[in-house]
């Protein structure tokens, strides 16, 4: 019977995991855990370079 | 029944849940968040079920018989509980909102707390005894069930008893014409005086928000739970405890109790039932994931609300006015038992879609996919395992006697439950653990009616002891 | 409910089917009912009437002789103190 029980015990535990973690990745993501809120990281750092790179498109050659 | 017949059961029961989840989750990714109302729902079951968990005889069987096991377990479970959910609600998580506090939420306690000593167990107490194939308890549920969805459209004569005031406040709501608020005595109360009720918490009546640090563990936990909740076992302690404890430690009649004996005495009373603390852990513990779990899917789908979800599935029957469905987001008894009724009520011509309680908050979805019921469900699943296991399932039939208390019981605390906004569980303990004071106004009207209750059962069983007493020494 | 005398300070208390608080009630006023030394044997089927019944015995001081479950069905004997 104990064992039984132990068995069901990690059923139950591994679905609760799956559920933590599949509750625990978009909350990661929108930024609720870290603190974040709506700052996301989403510029993109325009290097010097690149910048060069877009102005030499309407060079007329 | 034999070993291997409980084991074969205890375990066509899992796998049976693990098949629905899995099945729907492969069907469509939404159904995960049903799922997760089950799988919680199977732990609240083997917990309650393990601990005896009974929030009923917390109160009763103090002024029954002085026992204040279960009243200690109900407050640890509310402690760790509160602990989790200060967490959760510190970083904006919770799922929890406050309800309106009043004087109703007394007299919806009273009228709760008389129905469940005359039930034998509270709504959750009963759900979980089904589990351990008590018949009595199941006709508990349908009892609370039926009496709700009833209680909620009553209209017609009813009208008559409505105070004008309330009346006159409901109209002013300005609520869609297909609930019609004119009809409908609980509409009436819920829109003309519930909601004119203030909304508090321990951290807003502190200055601090829920949100914040300090308003979820200083303000809600601290002040909110901790506090009162030590501060009543010290009560509790006194008048229940102490008086054996000090017979036994101290030997010599003589010595005087020190302080130190005393806090051995409290620690004692805490850890008296280990099953109770246990069970009282992991359930705090559960219902604080659940809220966390049901938010972080609530972000991962873009939704407020399981409505929207269901809608997107193709379930568009049974959705309320403002495309909702009750979806707590955490544990709750008593909605979800209104919800199976009103819908068959619903599909049997009886129109349950004009009162506030269906139309405009909760919805009457089917109940294969209405998301709280997955969770009831599973709770019975949850405790019958756990009985199986420990060989305490035992199929019961009621007698003409348990059956009328049962009917009775279920009746009273259907109502009182829909006048609170909730039961033992949603109105109480919930609520107290989220730093709501109307949790413990609730709490106060439910110890009182459990007195009443007490009382009257005191009355009973002494006048048919002493018939059969009488009887037997003759 | 069924309260017998089986024999000469030996009591039969029996309350299957019942739910709380209506065991640990009967329990109790049987109990009350008891001469010191007699026995009461106990008949229930709701667990968790017997949390209460434990703790309600330590705190009188009758002293429970033993407890046999089987099949949901708990047989307790206290021996009233």
């Amino acid at each position: 019977m104990r064992n039984v029980l132990w068995t069901i015990f990690a059923i139950v535990g591994g679905i609760m995991g799956f559920l933590m973690g599949y509750a625990t990745a978009p909350m990661i993501e929108s930024g609720v855990l870290t603190g974040q809120g709506a700052k996301r990281a989403t510029k993109i750092e325009a290097g010097k370079e690149l910048e060069q790179f877009y102005k030499d498109l309407y060079k007329e050659r | 029944m034999s070993e291997a017949k409980r084991k074969f059961w205890a375990f066509a029961i899992v796998a049976t849940l693990v098949l629905i989840s899995v099945a729907t989750y492969a069907y469509h990714e939404f159904y995960l968040y049903l799922s997760v109302y089950l799988w919680f729902g199977f732990i609240y079951g083997m917990c309650l079920q393990y601990g005896r968990f009974c929030f009923s005889s917390a109160f009763r069987d103090l002024f029954a018989v002085g026992v204040p096991r279960m009243a200690v377990g109900i407050m640890i479970a509310i402690a760790f509980f509160a602990l989790v959910g200060a967490f959760v609600s510190a970083t904006g998580l919770s799922t929890f909102h406050s309800a309106p506090i009043g004087l109703h939420a007394v007299i919806a306690g009273f009228i709760f707390g008389v129905g469940m000593c005359f039930a034998g167990g509270c709504a959750s107490g009963s759900m979980y005894k089904t589990g351990e194939g008590n018949m009595n308890a199941a006709l508990v549920v349908v009892s609370i069930s039926v009496t709700q969805a009833v209680f909620v459209d009553i209209g017609g004569w009813a009208n008559a008893l409505v105070p004008a005031s309330w009346a006159k406040s409901a109209s002013e709501k300005g609520l869609p014409a297909s609930i019609n608020v004119a009809d409908g005595w609980v509409d009436q109360y819920l829109a003309g005086y519930v909601w004119d009720q203030p909304v508090l918490s321990f951290a807003t009546m502190l200055g601090w928000t829920d949100q914040s640090v300090m308003g979820a563990f200083l303000g809600n936990f601290l002040v909110g739970v901790a506090l009162p909740g030590a501060a009543l076992l010290v009560v509790v302690y006194f008048f229940w405890s102490r008086r054996t404890f000090m017979k036994k430690r101290l030997a010599a009649a003589s010595a005087r109790p020190r302080l130190t004996d005393e806090l051995a005495g409290y620690w004692a009373m805490v850890v008296a039932s280990k099953r109770t603390a246990i069970a009282g852990l992991a359930l705090g513990i559960a219902a604080g994931l659940h809220m966390y779990a049901s938010q972080g899917l609530r972000v991962k789908y873009g939704v407020r609300n399981a409505g929207p979800l269901l809608e997107r599935m193709g379930f568009d029957f049974g959705l309320s006015v403002n495309g909702t469905v009750f979806d707590p987001g955490y544990w709750y008894v008593t909605t979800q038992e209104a919800q199976w009724v009103g819908w068959v009520f619903h599909k049997l011509g009886w129109n349950q879609m004009d009162n506030i309680f269906f139309g405009f908050n909760n919805g009457i979805p089917n109940p294969l996919i209405n998301p709280a019921d997955w969770m009831s469900i599973a709770l019975f699943g949850g405790a019958a395992v756990m009985a199986l296991l420990h060989n305490e399932f035992k199929f019961k039939k009621p007698t003409l006697e348990t059956a009328i208390w049962a009917i009775i019981g279920g009746a009273l605390m259907g109502i009182g439950s829909r006048l609170g906004l909730g039961c033992n569980v949603g109105a109480f303990f919930v609520r107290v653990s989220q730093g709501d004071p109307s949790g413990w106004v609730f709490g106060i009207g439910m110890v009182g009616g459990a007195y009443l209750g007490v009382k009257f059962f005191n009355w009973w069983t002494e006048r048919r002891m002493a018939r059969q007493f009488a009887a037997t020494i003759t | 409910m069924k309260f017998e005398k089986m024999s000469e300070g030996h009591y039969l208390l029996d309350v299957k089917g019942y739910v709380c608080p209506h065991p640990q009630l009967y329990t109790k006023k049987a109990l009350e009912r008891l001469k010191p030394g007699e026995m009461l044997e106990l008949q229930f089927d709701n667990p968790s009437s017997g949390e209460s019944i434990a703790t309600m015995c330590d705190n009188t001081g009758d002293e429970i002789l033993d407890r046999k479950q089987e099949a949901g069905l708990f047989v307790w004997h206290v021996r009233k103190t």
